[in-house]
């Protein structure tokens, strides 16, 4: 009978061991908030964009501020959708090199080097796409906040490097169109080298970049050209109708790119208010993501 | 043998980038002029009524426009009891068929039915030329 009831302790004790299952990350701590829903303390993680909970208390709480901008080493259990922190501590100088490791994607990084992640079928893109938070509203936001959730969930949740594409119209096709828009845009994957536009909201799977360029200049006989400068496209708004431009992941809004090329502001990190303003992209905002609250407001779309 | 390639390389490459539209607008509205028709002062009215995409793009790329325009032609003299009228709406764009391909021009439109019309680079008409029964009419503005 004691032998039964040791093993069955085992048995518990290994289940529970693959429902929390521990680990470990080295991280920079880019903020610490205070949850308005429970009892735990939010860790925005600089090198994954994770959000890591721990207890809400006022010593936790001072002990997390003090770790801002400081690399850790971070150990955690998953529990369910959450990762719940066990322990954390300032990393030391012989666990992790500070001057060569990447730990913050909330900031710039000179030695940051871009590339888009090869997801490597269709079928994966596939169901990436059919699992992208989605909910049919596109009145609630604008498509530059819906591309940004769905860029920083596929890097956070799935270690996704992704690109936008922008569709930018002319002056000549928004005038003599009557369009309201003067650009579109939606996260770009690649997989097994083809290029899929990830549009959650107008399309119901990846698509090429061709078609989706076809529905949105609405023909299959203009061609768009690609273009890298924002310049490109401000110039010449009557000898063609749209231009193409792919962006790393991180740019936000048309805006950021004019200011890469005005004024050489390169983007290889995500911006936490942009963040923020973008998560209301979807319902229930505040709960999905919580641990993107600055405090701050946001715009209404 | 090399600087031959590199000459067709070279002429390869101004050839794709020859021909870049400006997208001269054409300005809506109507201009006349007087001419002569059958021996009649006749005033030629040209309106230009829609301007839209063609959706359609030459083989450099360029896009053409779609354009609807109404010509007419207005003249009489009771004394003699003559008349001239003509009234026509045309659809015309100016994408035009030039040897292998084809070819988006800024100044010039065209219409399937032999109607054509000239603009200057403000978007103004300058000319257009009509088929009518009193033969093809030439308007200068």
């Amino acid at each position: 009978m004691a032998i039964k009831s040791w093993l069955t302790l085992v048995a518990c004790f290994l289940a529970f061991q693959s429902i929390a299952r521990a680990d470990t990350v080295y991280t920079t701590v880019f903020n610490v908030f205070e949850s308005s829903k429970t009892e735990r303390l939010l860790i925005l993680s600089g090198v994954d964009g994770r959000i890591y909970k721990t207890v809400k208390s006022d010593d936790q709480k001072k002990k997390m501020k003090a770790l801002v901008g400081q690399i850790v080493r971070l150990d955690y259990v998953n529990q369910g959708k959450e990762a719940v922190i066990t322990n954390i501590r300032v990393a030391q100088s012989n666990e992790v090199d500070a001057r060569t490791a990447d730990l913050n994607h909330f900031r710039y990084n000179q030695l940051r080097q871009f590339a888009p992640t090869d997801l490597q079928s269709v079928e994966k893109a596939t169901e990436i796409f059919n699992n992208m938070l989605n909910d049919g509203d596109k009145g609630r936001s604008q498509c530059f906040k819906r591309a940004h959730m769905w860029s920083f969930d596929m890097w956070s949740k799935l270690g996704i490097e992704s690109e936008k594409i922008f569709i930018f119209y002319t002056k000549r096709y928004a005038i003599l169109e009557d369009f309201e828009w003067w650009f579109h845009v939606a996260p770009v994957v690649t997989a097994a080298g083809t290029e899929y536009v990830m549009d959650g909201t107008f399309m119901e799977k990846p698509i090429t970049i061709k078609e989706w360029k076809d529905y949105f200049i609405k023909s299959d006989k203009i061609t768009c050209p690609m273009v890298d400068k924002y310049q490109d496209f401000e110039d010449k708004q009557w000898s063609r109708l749209c231009y193409l431009m792919k962006v790393p992941m991180y740019y936000f809004s048309p805006l950021n790119i004019e200011w890469r090329d005005k004024k050489g502001e390169e983007r290889n990190h995500w911006v936490l208010d942009e963040l923020q303003d973008a998560r209301r992209a979807f319902k229930n905002y505040e709960e999905t993501y919580e641990g993107l609250d600055t405090g701050k407001s946001t715009t209404k779309y | 043998m090399k600087n031959i390639i590199f000459g067709l390389l070279a002429v390869t490459a101004l050839s794709a980038n020859a021909h870049e539209i400006e997208g001269t607008l054409v300005l809506k509205g109507a201009i006349k002029t007087k001419i002569v028709v059958n021996t009649l002062k006749t005033t030629c009215k040209v309106k230009v009524e829609k301007v839209k995409n063609l959706l359609v793009e030459d083989s450099f790329g360029n896009p053409a426009y779609d354009i609807r325009v109404n010509m007419s032609l207005d003249g009489s003299d009771f004394e003699r009891n003559l008349s001239v009228k003509f009234e026509k709406e045309y659809r015309m764009n100016n994408l035009f068929t030039t040897g292998p391909g084809t070819e988006v021009r800024d100044l010039e439109y065209a219409s399937t039915e032999g109607a054509t019309m000239n603009i200057d680079k403000e978007g103004r008409i300058k000319a257009a030329s009509f088929p009518t029964q009193y033969g093809k009419i030439n308007c200068a503005f």
